[in-house]
């Protein structure tokens, strides 16, 4: 077991290595001009410029608490939506359909929406977050409640679980799985949005150095920003929902992300 | 057919547990259909009995049992526990299921700690009781043990552990061995007639299987047609332990397979 985390560990890095080594090849084959396909080593000394001139670092650090904070209320107001509906068929029927339906929509089509009502204040950009990753986590929940085993229920009531304590000691436990699922997913479409709604109505952000690549016309910044976006993105995600996950899988026994691969 | 009330019930000093008073129960499909699942049944159970409910899938022995755990209500009559009326689930009848129903999310001991008043105890008081049933169960070496960890046998019997652990006057027990191999079942029939001689709890027991009933049971009591109704009452009076293979078990299966079968032509 303990081998095998090893060695998947030793493929990843093995595939980056040698992600960047043929890229680093075909930027030195110049088969392109070096400004629209730069080199990796081209994109790496452009964000060290960047954050040299102290826009790199007040950037990432704005995106991410805007993330956070826009993560945090839409967790918040997608899990009472959620519960409500895995609760009550009536509120899932009607709403279900509709946030199905404003899933639909790219997180970016909320941008300008939130510059007519928000102009360029911030509550924007958390207006952005929230549209984009609500529906994504009201969904899972309702899901994940719905699809409790009834004998669970059945098993609660029979050994003395009052109505009210079912949300906690039952319902709750019971669709985490599905919960963790849905924040992850509402975690990517939030981070879409942030992004999104940074690279049109920001002058700070990684959204907003994206946005100052192209009037740059420099391809290693619009690059290295994008890979930025990446790493930031999914080293949150592994940050905050990694353990939780872990644990989950272990408790439940569900399979390993690794087993899926074997 | 209306069932018959059972006259005599061997000791007449006996303490009644639970009375079934014209109990019938009527569910509503569709719109406008209704099916009769039970005509109206009558019973006494009394204290420490090991009662078992037999008959042919669909005769309304299950639709029994949830009504005196209490999830469903009875179209007609009442049913009495220690005189009080039933009204909804508790854990004076807690109830075992084909499935073992513990929870993923908690490890063996919490399992098993779930039914304890929390008002009442102490955690630590909690942990220790749920500690001596799991002992009971020769379960002690995997308190700490996931769910999905366990053998399925060893899931039905922390299932046990948790339906002892709160004391109840009735443990309801549905088929909840129908899903295991032999080998298993065998020492769980051991298990819970070691059980029930230990504890002196007062037992439903429901399965289609009459060897199982004439194995476990101080009294058999067959349902079957549709609506359902007590057709067959039987008692078994041979000593315990029992073995299933037993002749004289068997001899009393196969009586069993023959009131069924008479009251099916």
């Amino acid at each position: 077991m303990k081998t095998a985390t090893k060695k998947a560990t030793w493929l990843v890095v093995g595939f980056y290595f040698l992600l960047f080594a043929v890229w680093q090849v075909l930027a030195s084959l110049r088969l392109a001009p070096d400004y629209l396909f730069p080199s990796p080593i081209q994109v790496i000394h452009r964000l060290i410029e960047l954050a040299q001139d102290h826009l790199l670092w007040p950037s990432i650090k704005t995106t991410l608490l805007r993330m956070v904070l826009g993560f945090l209320l839409a967790a918040a107001i997608g899990l009472v939506i959620g519960i409500a509906m895995g609760t009550n068929w009536v509120i899932n029927r009607t709403l279900k359909s509709l946030f199905l339906g404003l899933q639909m929509l790219p997180t970016a089509a909320w941008v300008p929406l939130s510059l007519l009502i928000f102009g360029l204040r911030d509550t924007g950009f958390y207006f952005v977050v929230v549209m984009s990753s609500t529906s994504a986590i009201a969904i899972a929940t309702a899901d994940g409640i719905l699809n409790i085993p009834p004998i669970y229920l059945r098993a609660a009531r029979t050994l003395g679980t009052p109505r009210w304590a079912m949300y906690g000691r039952v319902i709750v436990p019971g669709s985490l799985p599905n919960v963790v699922s849905g924040l992850k997913l509402g975690w990517t479409l939030g981070w879409h949005g942030a992004v999104s709604a940074e690279l049109i109505k920001s002058s700070i952000g990684l959204g907003f150095l994206l946005y100052m690549g192209r009037e740059l016309n420099d391809a290693s910044q619009v690059i290295g920003i994008m890979l930025l976006t990446i790493v930031f993105g999914l080293f949150l995600d592994r940050f905050m929902f990694g353990l939780i996950e872990a644990r989950i899988r272990r408790r439940w026994g569900l399979t390993a992300e690794e087993d899926l691969s074997a | 057919m209306t069932s018959d009330t059972p006259q005599s019930n061997g000791n007449g000093m006996a303490e009644v547990t639970l009375v079934v008073d014209g109990v019938s129960k009527t569910f509503e499909t569709n719109m406008q259909k209704t099916v009769a699942a039970l005509a109206p049944v009558s019973m006494q159970i009394n204290k420490g009995e090991f009662v078992v409910f037999v008959g042919p899938s669909g005769c309304g022995k299950s639709t029994m049992l949830n009504l005196i755990a209490g999830f469903t209500q009875p179209t007609t009559g009442k049913i009495l526990l220690d005189g009080k009326e039933v009204t909804k689930p508790g854990r004076d009848r807690l109830m075992m299921f084909q499935e073992h129903g513990l929870f993923p999310w908690l490890n063996v001991i919490d399992n098993v700690c779930y039914g304890l008043k929390r008002k009442l105890l102490h955690p630590r008081a909690r942990r220790e009781k749920a500690r001596s049933y799991l002992r009971l169960m020769h379960l002690e070496e995997y308190e700490k043990a996931n769910i999905h960890e366990l053998s399925g046998g060893m899931k039905q019997r922390v299932a046990l552990a948790r339906a002892l652990a709160p004391d109840p006057r009735l443990l309801l027990i549905d088929e909840p061995f129908s899903a295991l191999d032999t080998v298993v079942r065998l020492e769980l029939y051991a298990e819970l007639q070691r059980i029930h001689q230990e504890t002196h709890k007062t037992i439903i027991f429901v399965t289609h299987e009459m060897q199982e009933a004439a194995c476990l049971g101080d009294r058999v009591m067959m349902f079957s047609g549709s609506p359902g109704a007590v057709v067959h009452e039987l008692k078994i009076d041979l000593p315990r332990p029992r073995n299933f293979t037993d002749p004289q078990v068997q001899a009393h299966a196969q009586d069993l397979i023959s009131r069924l079968q008479e009251n099916r032509s």
